[in-house]
């Protein structure tokens, strides 16, 4: 399987090269594309967790401005 | 004693352009005219005590135009001989919504830190975890919108003294709503000691550019 590309331009010689990444630069890319999915399952479970919450306050009659109100 | 053109004459040279310039006391030297838009400067090492030289250029110089492709986009071999650098990306979009990042001479570890605001909110992030790279979006950037554009100013990135190394940044967007986004903030690098030679653009999920210009600029 190939592996993704990167453009590198060398500014001093006006070089460009495009090519594969190399082991080491694949390795960093998979370790940067895990720490993404890391995140985006945080924000996800965030979302849900205050969802939820915003559920129970809605089946007590009441809402976060409500909470505000009262200084919470 | 007036001089007229006669007496002027008598000591200058025949060529134009050609100057009669003292070289020691009670006597005097003559100094060849310069190259086109060259200038009069003191240079002590000189016969006459002149010389004629290219202005220094000031202002700022376009080091680079890279078109934005593949998944990084990897600015190498920066030069250290101008005192600031600045980087505008315009026109870019990721192939699949994303985050913009950047990093300093491929450097891994805890070696960046960055916060930033996102305008037109309250909120003030602090991508803390993004220690490898520093972030420049809270926002996804959608695809096929080319409207972004970064800029960026690095005072000082040549310097090999043991003070930080600072980056201001400033990205104008749209989101995956189709909303207007900016974000606007900081970069510190803690290579202290070492001269920023390389920046690496990509996004945070590893998708890839699918439009954008990179114009690196020197700063004198």
């Amino acid at each position: 399987m190939s592996k993704p590309t990167i453009r590198i331009h060398n500014v001093t010689t006006n070089e460009i090269v495009d090519r594969e990444m190399t082991d080491a630069e694949y390795k960093v890319y998979q370790d940067r594309k895990a720490q993404y999915l890391i995140e985006q399952a945080e924000a996800e479970a965030k979302a849900t967790a205050k969802a939820a919450a915003e559920g129970k306050l809605a089946a007590l009659g009441l809402t976060t401005n409500d909470l505000r109100a009262l200084g919470l | 004693m007036a001089i007229t053109k006669a007496t002027a004459s008598s000591i200058a040279p025949a060529v134009k352009g050609d100057l009669v310039a003292g070289s020691a006391t009670n006597d005097a030297a003559v100094l060849t005219v310069g190259a086109n838009d060259t200038v009069l400067t003191a240079d002590s090492t000189q016969t006459t005590g002149l010389k004629w030289a290219t202005p220094s250029s000031g202002g700022m110089t376009l080091i680079s135009t890279t078109s934005c492709t593949g998944t990084n986009v990897v600015l190498s071999s920066i030069p250290g001989t101008f005192t600031n650098l600045q980087i505008i990306i315009d026109d870019f979009a990721p192939t699949a919504a994303a985050k913009l990042e950047v990093r300093y001479n491929n450097q891994g570890g805890t070696t960046h830190q960055s916060a930033f605001f996102n305008l037109g909110s309250t909120s003030f992030a602090n991508p803390t975890s993004k220690t490898s790279q520093a972030r420049l979006t809270d926002s996804n950037l959608r695809l096929g919108n080319t409207e972004s554009r970064l800029f960026m100013n690095i005072p000082l990135y040549s310097s090999a003294d043991n003070q930080k190394k600072i980056t201001q940044f400033h990205l104008a967007g749209q989101n995956t709503s189709n909303q207007d986004t900016q974000s606007m903030g900081f970069i510190m690098f803690q290579q202290n000691d070492t001269a920023i030679t390389q920046l690496d653009f990509f996004w945070d999920t590893g998708t890839t550019w699918s439009a954008g210009t990179a114009y690196l600029y020197g700063v004198k």
